[in-house]
């Protein structure tokens, strides 16, 4: 009985490391960015080409950047879910329109809403590239000080919005005002 | 049983298997490559393409694919290049942004060690296993009748070849 001891553990060990293994995404690649201050950029607004936007802009407060496209199927997937996120007005969620034409950009909005407290055009996705961007959509949590502190690869599942990235922020806020 | 012949025959198409598979260096994107100042900028364009993955066909160089980020990963190599930037910096400046995973090489470091000495270390292992497994193996032992039976076949395959 013994001299079969080690090949079933042996076994039953593999099976436990890859049933863990089909439960992780295979395509989603940890960001670097995580830690470190959010890439610099300078950006025009999508609505009014005349104004620009810079990422001091955001200091001093908590905010998220969701990475969009009107030619992007998944963007429309998660828009219910990033609407939610804004509704729950913890913190402002900025749209970086992503490689994407303005005017067909603005009709999307429209038709379906625009839950950004504004859309910063990335026309040739320049500022997309800085901040690791591979797939859209893509969704970064950046605290007050300006460090990314969370990016999710992927739409935003609803259970992702209540789970995750809403704790997280408030986590963040918490932590902001007792420093 | 497997002859000599079959076991060639087997081998030449591995390798031909192997050969077609392996990466031919085809860039996609040919209009741009006009845009080097020198032959020498020229090949290191080429070599660093093969260097990086492409994110969204995570298994094919920058070179070999046609998504878009793959073009502006290329873009961002050739002007880089023009700017006479080292080939450090070049991957640098990708590895920044996207993770180690962006270089189609997997780096050799404390990471990385156990991937890259496995396969060695496994036959290693297998070298070691082998002479103690033999060992322990007992030589099998036949009745003399089935001794006289396996003798008068061997006598008789001899006869007919």
């Amino acid at each position: 009985m013994t001299r079969y001891f080690v090949p079933v553990f042996v076994f039953l060990f593999l099976v436990a490391v890859l049933a863990y293994g089909l439960t992780l995404n295979p395509r989603a690649i940890p960001s670097p960015l995580v830690g470190k201050p959010a890439p610099q950029f300078s950006l025009t607004k999508l609505d009014n080409a005349a104004q620009t936007i810079q990422n001091e802009d955001f200091l001093g407060r908590v905010w998220v950047l969701n990475v969009w496209a009107s030619w992007c199927v998944a963007c429309l997937d998660e828009h219910a879910n990033v609407s939610a996120l804004a509704a729950a007005n913890v913190a402002p969620v900025v749209g970086l329109n992503y490689k994407d034409k303005s005017d067909e950009a603005q009709q999307w909005l429209a038709k379906w809403g625009d839950p950004y407290t504004l859309s910063l055009y990335d026309e040739d996705g320049g500022v997309g590239f800085d901040w690791g961007v591979y797939g859209v959509p893509e969704t970064f949590i950046i605290d007050a000080q300006g460090i990314i502190r969370y990016k999710h690869i992927g739409p935003l599942a609803r259970s992702d919005v209540t789970d995750i990235v809403l704790p997280h922020i408030r986590a963040l806020k918490e932590s902001q005002s007792d420093s | 049983m497997i002859t000599m012949i079959t076991m060639i025959k087997h081998f030449l198409y591995l390798m031909f298997v192997v050969a077609m598979m392996t990466n031919a260096a085809a860039v996609v994107d040919d209009a741009a490559q006009n845009e080097f100042a020198s032959p020498q900028d020229k090949a290191r364009y080429y070599e660093l393409v093969n260097q990086l993955r492409c994110l969204v066909c995570q298994n094919q160089t920058i070179a070999e694919s046609n998504a878009d980020l793959a073009q502006d990963m290329r873009a961002v190599v050739r002007r880089m290049i023009n700017e006479e930037q080292s080939d450090a910096a070049i991957i640098n400046t990708m590895v920044s942004r996207y993770g180690d995973f962006v270089r189609y090489q997997p780096p050799f470091d404390s990471r990385t060690a156990l991937l890259w000495l496995a396969p060695f270390l496994l036959v290693v292992f297998a070298l070691l296993w082998l002479p103690r497994l033999l060992r322990t193996q007992k030589p099998v032992q036949l009745s003399k009748d089935e001794q006289a039976a396996a003798e008068s076949l061997l006598a008789n395959k001899n006869n007919n070849e």
